[in-house]
């Protein structure tokens, strides 16, 4: 950014920059990854186990989905807090407002219904081609990896775009069926977010110098 | 003066200097950020990035919070309402004078 200083900064540029910040470290990532892990074998007991009792399966999903959302609003800060601002400096990221916060909900809304109608049309029409709902969730899950990449230039979330479609596509060849394919799907996209996330972490933390005093 | 001449005017100069803009585009974006933060993203040098913190919070853009973080003392800077509409305006006006350019 230096370069920037006496000529006119690209504003855009130094916006993204900002906000690519908060990515950068991998934290989430890795958040992300242990939830879909969790979420996998949520998927997976429900296709081979049989429950303790009626909904088990469903109110384990809602229990883990629920844990992630509570536990990425105390845990991320928490780590970032302890592990990544004494070398890069507090930063407190601006609350999503009202407005964007019900854009985001409407959009992931919209993007899990329209996963659910394709998979139930295509139930309906061929119910064989179940097997092809992983590659669903792959290219849906692929898609959010591609816009966030190109959005904010982060190349690793490319190569996660690329890495969510052949994984998908590898739960569908599995031949195990839909729930079963998609928990392999969903296990394996875990373990590439988590371990990206904590490369990420490991590059940033030795890539910045150590606490300094101001 | 015709329109072009007006957006120019309109530009607020305290924000138009080029270290001032990335300050308070950085401080745009998040809620509140420290010192060390923008020393580091901006890279300029602290004696520099101090006097521009400084002319930005004499004009109520940015406000500053000096505290402490266990014994490490710590300098919060966060873009002040009238700071968050002010960069909101300098955009719309640097737009609209680059639109009224001559093609």
């Amino acid at each position: 950014m230096n370069e920037n200083i006496g000529e006119m900064p690209d504003v855009e540029k130094v916006m993204n920059r900002t906000v690519r910040h908060s990515l950068e470290d991998g934290i989430g990532e890795m958040l992300f990854g242990v939830t879909f892990i969790l979420v996998g074998l949520v998927i997976f007991g429900e296709a081979t186990l049989k429950p303790p009792f009626p909904h088990f399966w469903t109110i384990a999903f809602v229990l883990v989905v629920w844990a992630a959302i509570l536990l990425s609003r105390w845990l991320v800060p928490a780590l970032k807090k302890r592990l990544v601002f004494p070398r890069t400096g507090y930063v407190v990221s601006r609350k999503p407002s009202g407005r964007l916060l019900w854009l985001v909900l409407s959009v992931a809304a919209i993007l899990g219904g329209l996963g659910g109608f394709v998979a139930a049309f295509i139930s309906h029409v061929n119910p064989a081609a179940r097997a092809w709902i992983p590659v669903i969730l792959g290219i849906e899950v692929g898609g959010w990896l591609l816009f966030m990449g190109f959005r904010f230039e982060m190349k690793r979330y490319l190569l996660l775009a690329g890495f969510s479609l052949l994984a998908g596509i590898a739960g569908s060849l599995t031949g195990t069926g839909a729930d079963r394919g998609s928990a392999v799907y969903m296990a394996a996209m875990g373990l590439a977010l988590a371990v990206s996330g904590a490369l990420a972490l490991r590059a940033n933390l030795r890539q910045a110098p150590g606490p300094e005093e101001q | 003066m015709n329109e072009r001449l007006q957006a120019m005017a309109n530009v607020d100069r305290t924000i138009h200097e080029p270290s001032r803009l990335v300050i308070v585009a950085i401080l745009y974006c998040v809620e509140s950020a420290d010192f060390l933060y923008l020393l580091r993203e901006t890279q300029m040098t602290k004696g520099n990035l101090s006097s521009h913190l400084a002319k930005l919070q004499e004009s109520g853009y940015v406000e500053i919070e000096k505290t402490y973080r266990g014994k490490v003392p710590l300098t919060i800077c966060r873009l002040s309402k009238s700071g968050r509409t002010a960069f909101r305006q300098y955009r719309g006006n640097l737009k609209r004078a680059m639109d009224s350019m001559p093609k």
